[in-house]
This record gives structure tokens, C-alpha cells and sequence, in this order.
């Protein structure tokens, strides 16, 4: 196997710690994603880990099954879901095929949105944000336990960027998720660059998010680029992560300690050679900041 | 205060099957409460296109300057309503077909679908020229990634061609019995003798291999005119592995 560089190394130094939740800290992964399949799989470059879009692999066969077998022959692979819709009801044929997903691949921890994406009739495929309201808190937590249940692994919920704001919220974002976490007694995918794209179209400081939020539950950091539109910033993932996220990720991840972090790059996908230099910059950083003084 | 079935109003402003409200937003110093909601309605409109045409290659070569009509149409109707957006087309050849749409187009639909659902399906162990002439003990079905298409027009040659940056033939009417298969992870097409497809079709729908025969007889007219094909046709279904064993 190629990659017995800095990033190889991390990673084996890396699964001897363990969070609250007892998953490995698996360094810096990128999401598998189309373009990479064969570089991947035949070169096996060096990468910490992998994360997949759940969905995008339960399927019976083909190509993205075959991909995906060998991947996990080559690196740690974590599922992440952009369906389960939490904030509505449950899709019992989503959660099925997730289970059989998660029973396969044994992933170290699940992760979805806390988001809402449709009814019983259509799907929106977006990832809408709550209402803070108390009845919305109580119908999450319950959604996310039962997952939890029936997955038999720990399941992260990731907050979303936002574009409104309800006016029947009755808290903050921030303080909404950590009740639900709590709540819920599960994991947290803490996506910086949600917080800081929904920070600027809500004009909230983006370090009282990550000040409210229970650092021991963060499992995983999200990373990713985002677009500026005239007056709104849209999460796009179609770029590099911008310096003003480069900053909340080091006081993030300064936070939680070591905790595996990942790279989304999902619209004009570059080389994965680029993917691996972003990712060898979110890991000086995080290098740096896990070593700075308190 | 929203109402017990917000999520409901949600879904229907966001699609765009009710005309945006902000009601239920509180917008902020930049965005009104409708432009909020509206950044969502026009996400949705990018990602539903984006979706469907990527869906529907073939399709897309035949409808021309109609496709935003058609398609618009098609998904105000059948919204997506599963978890994967991989199936936003699923509905598409029935509803073409409900809406009197040329029949070229209702089978380069089905085609386009039977590419996609071949393309992450199943397959299961294949049966060898040996077994199969070892008799009709041997149950027999299609390989759930095979396709089977009875087009009415050479849409399969259109696809092709386009999707390889080949010249284009003309389109034609005829009779074009078509396996769509997956072999070596790539989608792929071959034409069949009317015969041959209707004892594939035949196995498919669980007949085995005495129905295979059996509908190649009804459908050549004769046993005389389909027995010393048969070795060749399976030979052809064996290296293509159209079937699977059990």
C-alpha cells in the first residue's frame, strides 16, 4: 500500500485516542467521490480516511458497490447520510437500507442532518433547517434515538447551513442543538463551515456557536468552501475553505482535541492531488492548534 | 405560529406548488422573509433539473427545445417522493405515454431508466454453455441488471452514438428487440433476433428455460424455425452473461 507519509502516520498515532463515544480521531479523510473512484482505489494515495454519501451506496450492485468494496480494503470509511430527514418523519425503507449499509461496512460512526427534507409524499432532497421550538426538539430527539437503536453504532447529527429563520424558534441554533445532543445522548458532526455560512446570513458570532456547543461529543469536523452572493453566503462545497473557516476550525478543533476532520469538496470536483494539498493544510493547522497552548 | 402541518406548506412553497409566503420567516437586515424562502425554491429548481437531466441523456437529445416544458411539466406532476434522487425519472415513460407523447420518446425513457437501474443493480452467478446443455433442470432467470426493450424506434443506435460523440444516425421506425446489460461495470445494449428477446423476456418473467423456448416458438411461428438457433442465441446470453443461475 502507497502512503506511508506524514498523513499514514497521523492516522495510526491517531486511533489510539478515543472520544466520549469510544470512535477512533481517524486524522484527515476527504469524501469518496466520483472523479477519485479509480485514482483511489488502483493508486491508494495517501489519505487518513474516507467518508461516503450513504445513500450514494445502497444500492444492490454496480460500479459504486465495487468501488466501495475496495476502498475499505485501503482505508477507514465512515458514512454520511443526506437523507434522513430528522425534523419529519421516518422512511423506514431509508432506514432499512442504511442499517444493511452500516451492518456491511461497519463504519466507526454514522452521521446525518438535523434538518428537515420532505413529507410522506414528495422529498425536497435539500437540507432545510428547524424551527427551535420545544415540540421540534422533542421529535428529533426521539428520531434520533430510535436511529441510534436501530444502527447499533454511534450516530453523529451535523448542523446545516441556513438561508431563514423561522419566527417561531424559540432559541438559538446553537443552544437548540446542544439540547437535542444532549438530549438525545448522541454525537455531534460539528460542520465549521455551516456555522460560519449561517453565522454571516444571521449575523450571529460564530464563536458563541462553537462556545455552546459539548465539545466531548464532536466526533468529526466538517471542512468545506462556500460562495458569496450579494447578500447571502451559499454552502456550495465547490471550493477551497476560505481563511475566515481555516480560523474557526483551528479554535474548533483546539476545543474538542483530537477529533478526525474531513474535507467536502462535492461541486467542481479538482485532482485529488488539490484534495490532498487542502487536506495536508487542514492538517498543519490542526497540528498546530492541538499543540498550542491553552 | 406555524401550523401543525407546516412541514407539508413547506414542502409545496419550496417545490413551487403554491407561491411563495413569508409568513412563517423572520428574515433579517439583507433578506425579506420571502427572499429567504425563495433561496430554497431556487435551489430546489437547480437541483430537480440538474438531477433529471444528468438521469436522462438519451431523452434529452429527442426533446430538444421542448425540455424545460416537458420536464417542468413532469416533475410538477411526479415530484420525487423516495430517498434517492437517482430515481426522479422512474415515472417518466408512463407519464410520457399518458401525455401522448411520440413513441420514440416514450422508449428512449425507458431506455435511459433501464441504463440507470442496470447500472447499480445486483448480479448473481451466472450459469455455463455446459450446464445449460445439461439439461432443463437448471432454473434460470435474467440478471437483475438486464433490461429488456422492445423499441418501436433505433432509439438505442441515437444514445449510443450521441453519448460516444459518434455521428448520429436518423432516427427510424421498426421492430428493435434490445437486452440493456452491465458487463465489466459498463452499461451496454445488444439487438436480438424477435425470438431470441421473447425467450430472454420469457426467463425473465420466471417461465425457465422450457418457457423460453416455448415463447421463441410462438414468437418465430414455428419450432423448425427457432431449434437451430437456440445453441447460438444462449451462447450469445452466456457471454453476456444476461443470466443467472437460480
Amino acid at each position: 500500500m502507497q502512503g506511508q507519509g506524514r498523513l499514514q502516520v497521523q492516522l495510526i498515532v491517531a486511533e489510539r485516542t478515543v472520544s466520549k463515544f469510544g470512535v477512533p480521531d481517524l486524522g484527515i479523510g476527504v469524501g469518496f467521490r466520483i472523479p477519485h473512484y479509480r485514482e483511489v482505489v488502483e493508486q491508494r494515495p495517501e489519505m487518513g480516511w474516507f467518508e461516503i454519501i450513504s445513500e450514494n451506496f445502497m444500492v444492490d450492485g454496480g460500479s459504486p458497490r465495487y468501488f466501495l468494496d475496495r476502498l475499505r480494503d485501503a482505508y477507514p470509511v465512515v458514512q454520511h447520510g443526506v437523507a434522513m430527514s430528522l425534523g419529519g418523519a421516518e422512511d423506514v425503507s431509508h432506514t432499512r437500507r442504511l442499517k444493511a449499509l452500516a451492518e456491511e461496512i461497519r463504519p466507526p460512526w454514522v452521521s446525518d442532518h438535523l434538518c428537515f427534507s420532505g413529507n410522506a409524499h414528495n422529498r425536497l432532497h435539500d437540507l432545510v433547517p428547524l424551527p427551535y421550538t420545544a415540540s421540534m426538539r422533542d421529535h428529533v430527539v426521539d428520531r434520533i434515538r430510535k436511529t441510534q437503536d436501530e444502527l447499533g453504532l454511534p450516530f453523529a447529527v451535523e448542523n446545516v447551513s441556513s438561508y431563514l429563520t423561522y419566527r417561531d424558534s424559540v432559541q438559538s441554533e446553537w443552544d437548540f442543538l446542544a439540547e437535542v445532543v444532549e438530549r438525545a445522548d448522541c454525537a455531534l458532526l460539528l460542520d465549521v463551515n455551516n456555522v460560519f455560512v449561517s453565522a454571516c446570513n444571521h449575523g450571529f458570532d460564530p464563536m458563541a456557536y462553537l462556545r455552546a456547543m459539548p465539545m466531548e461529543r464532536v466526533v468529526q469536523i466538517h471542512l468545506a468552501g462556500h460562495t458569496i452572493k450579494p447578500n447571502y453566503r451559499l454552502d456550495t462545497h465547490d471550493g477551497p475553505v476560505c481563511d475566515d473557516v481555516w480560523e474557526l476550525y483551528r479554535e474548533a478543533i483546539r476545543r474538542t482535541g483530537p477529533v478526525s476532520t474531513l474535507i467536502e469538496w462535492d461541486a467542481h470536483i479538482p485532482s485529488f492531488e488539490r484534495l490532498q494539498q487542502e487536506a495536508q493544510l487542514a492538517g498543519r493547522w490542526r497540528e498546530e492548534s492541538l499543540n498550542a497552548p491553552v | 405560529m406555524l401550523p401543525s402541518d407546516w412541514r407539508d406548506g413547506m414542502v409545496e412553497m419550496i417545490r413551487g406548488a403554491v407561491p411563495a409566503s413569508g409568513e412563517w420567516f423572520s428574515g433579517n437586515d439583507r433578506l425579506t422573509p420571502v427572499e429567504q424562502i425563495e433561496i430554497y425554491r431556487e435551489q430546489y429548481r437547480m437541483r430537480m433539473w440538474d438531477a433529471i437531466v444528468e438521469d436522462i441523456p438519451g431523452l434529452m437529445l429527442l426533446l430538444d427545445d421542448d425540455a424545460e416544458e416537458v420536464l417542468w411539466a413532469y416533475l410538477e406532476d411526479c415530484p420525487p417522493n423516495t430517498w434517492t434522487l437517482a430515481r426522479i425519472a422512474d415515472r417518466l415513460p408512463e407519464w410520457l405515454e399518458r401525455r401522448g407523447a411520440p413513441p420514440e420518446q416514450v422508449d428512449m425513457a425507458r431506455l435511459d431508466g433501464l441504463v440507470l437501474e442496470g447500472f447499480v443493480a445486483a448480479d448473481g452467478p451466472a450459469p455455463t454453455l455446459e450446464q445449460l446443455a445439461g439439461g432443463g433442470d437448471v432454473a434460470l432467470a435474467l440478471q437483475p441488471y438486464v433490461g429488456l426493450l422492445r423499441a418501436r424506434f433505433n432509439v438505442h443506435h441515437l444514445r449510443s452514438a450521441a453519448l460516444a460523440g459518434e455521428p448520429r444516425p436518423d432516427l427510424r421506425a421498426g421492430d428493435f428487440p434490445v437486452a440493456i446489460f452491465r458487463l465489466e461495470r459498463q452499461m451496454r445494449h445488444i439487438e436480438l433476433e424477435p425470438a431470441a428477446f421473447e425467450a430472454l423476456a420469457a426467463i425473465g418473467r420466471g417461465e425457465g428455460l422450457v418457457g423460453g423456448l416455448e415463447a421463441a416458438v410462438r414468437e418465430a411461428g414455428s419450432a423448425e424455425a427457432v431449434m437451430p438457433k437456440v445453441s447460438g442465441w444462449f451462447k450469445k446470453f452466456v457471454e453476456r452473461r444476461l443470466l443467472r443461475v437460480g
